[in-house]
């Protein structure tokens, strides 16, 4: 087994006990190359991570994996689901047109990332074999 | 205890470590008198609140997620208090009135005495 899917299926392991956790049926994730994510969109390559909606899926640049972009990503998961799967409620449009750092929905993700990350710390180590 | 029981407690502990700090910050500001603090010094206490205050959100948005039974009415409450004290905390900052200010306060200290209550399992 390659090295990016030995991570993504430790990476699948982890989200599935989350998600066990709180209750709820598990995003699908993705491992993807900066040169991949190039093509997904331009800058796609410097991005860390974003989650699809349409899919339910978390994707990841395989260069910037961590536990704080992961629970980040699995905090747009919850807000989605929360909204009952609505994602004009979820993530709404007006909201996109303003910076990043000051959208509702992204500033709630990092503060669910920062609230759990001491909580998945021993896990995420356990699983994935990595510090951060 | 279970994983789910041991997320519902972390959630509830990091919760009210949140609202303490929010609470504690809007003493500091109190004391250094929010009439005559600097433009620079609000920000500040601007960015620290803003902090924790996206992490009080994360929180209570899903703490039917984290904590599975929990009192939905107490759950509403906790919510709309959260909703007041945010609005209240933004006008205080706009119009830098110290009462409002206050308001603020008593309504974090009062999510803080929610919490237990919101927490009381309806599930046997």
């Amino acid at each position: 087994m390659g090295e990016i899917a030995d991570l993504e299926r430790r990476l699948r392991e982890f989200i599935s006990k989350v998600s066990s956790d709180f209750g709820v049926s598990a995003p699908t994730i993705e491992l993807h190359s900066p040169e991949e994510l190039e093509m997904y969109f331009t800058g796609g390559s410097e991005v860390a991570g974003w989650y699809s909606s349409d899919e339910e899926k978390i994707i990841l640049n395989s260069e910037f994996v961590d536990l704080e972009t992961v629970l980040h990503e699995y905090a747009h998961h919850l807000q989605f689901l929360r909204s009952g799967r609505d994602r004009g409620a979820a993530f709404p449009f007006y909201e996109s047109t303003k910076p990043h750092c000051e959208r509702g929905f992204e500033r709630e993700a990092k503060g669910f990332a920062l609230a759990y990350r001491e909580f998945y710390y021993n896990t995420w180590r356990k699983i994935t074999g990595r510090e951060r | 205890m279970s994983r789910s029981e041991l997320l519902c407690g972390y959630t509830a502990s990091v919760l009210r470590r949140a609202l303490d700090n929010i609470e504690w910050e809007i003493e500091k500001l109190r004391g250094e008198g929010l009439a005559k603090i600097t433009s620079e010094r609000l920000d500040e206490y601007r960015k620290i609140l803003d902090y924790f205050l996206s992490e009080v959100d994360a929180l209570v948005n899903n703490l039917h997620f984290s904590c599975k039974g929990i009192d939905k009415e107490e759950l509403e409450r906790l919510t709309s208090w959260l909703k007041v004290s945010k609005e209240d905390l933004k006008k205080a900052f706009e119009k830098k009135d110290e009462k409002i200010l206050n308001m603020a306060r008593v309504e974090i200290a009062s999510m803080k005495h929610h919490i237990p209550t919101a927490l009381r399992r309806t599930e046997s």
